[in-house]
């Protein structure tokens, strides 16, 4: 007689894909973290070259659309 | 603080409000996928129908954003439906909220928007559901309805 022995599925583990969506949740945060840093510094350098300093710049878009 | 055309230089910093909002609204069923939307967002600053801006720190942190965009109807009138309104909480105040939304509606009306839609998100009879459908009201804004959201 043999035993059944249910087939192991092919593909990664549950806990595997657990593990590489975390991995790849864990990376793309470390990629915008360093990203954030470097437009943190350039909209700073735009801030302070700004001329008119007014509260509210006027969009672009607003005066094409004049 | 300064309201400004969000930059392609910027998108990082408002995918991190971006993720904010994702997980205190209630979208939460849907996983954000933050290259594509990285992606999305540089098409719509290069799109003259959708208008993005953000109210920034003198230190150049983002306090909060708007995006709408015109859209086709079956109205000769322009009309906009409001994507996305968000303050962070740490940056929540009247002022800050009350400016970006006036921002909003001045480069709506200088856009040629005849019909401005916006759906609060934030959870019916919520705190913040209260106080942006006030902010709203205040800019003339009506009632209308509720929203009702189906993903698959």
């Amino acid at each position: 007689m043999s035993k059944f022995s249910p087939k192991k599925p092919s593909g990664p583990s549950a806990s595997e894909i657990r593990e590489q969506e975390k991995a790849r949740i864990d990376q793309e945060n470390f990629s915008l973290q360093k990203s954030q840093e470097e437009s943190r510094q350039k909209l700073r350098g735009r801030l302070l070259s700004d001329d008119d300093t007014v509260d509210e710049q006027v969009s672009r878009k607003r005066l094409l659309g004049q | 603080m300064k309201i400004i055309d969000v930059e392609k230089s910027d998108i990082p910093l408002i995918v991190g409000l971006l993720l904010e909002f994702h997980k205190e609204g209630n979208q939460d069923v849907l996983t954000p996928d933050v290259p594509a939307g990285m992606r999305l967002m540089e098409n719509i600053i290069d799109d003259a129908n959708y208008s993005f801006r953000a109210v920034v720190t003198d230190d150049a942190e983002v306090a909060g954003f708007y995006m709408f965009g015109v859209e086709l109807g079956f109205f000769e009138e322009r009309q906009a439906y409001l994507q996305y309104f968000y303050v962070a909480k740490r940056f929540r105040d009247i002022k800050t909220a009350n400016g970006l939304m006036r921002d909003m509606v001045k480069t709506s009306d200088d856009m040629g928007v005849k019909m401005l839609y916006a759906a609060s998100t934030a959870g019916i009879d919520s705190t913040n559901e209260r106080a942006f459908t006030l902010l709203l009201k205040r800019q003339g804004f009506k009632v209308l309805g509720t929203t009702l959201l189906r993903t698959t």
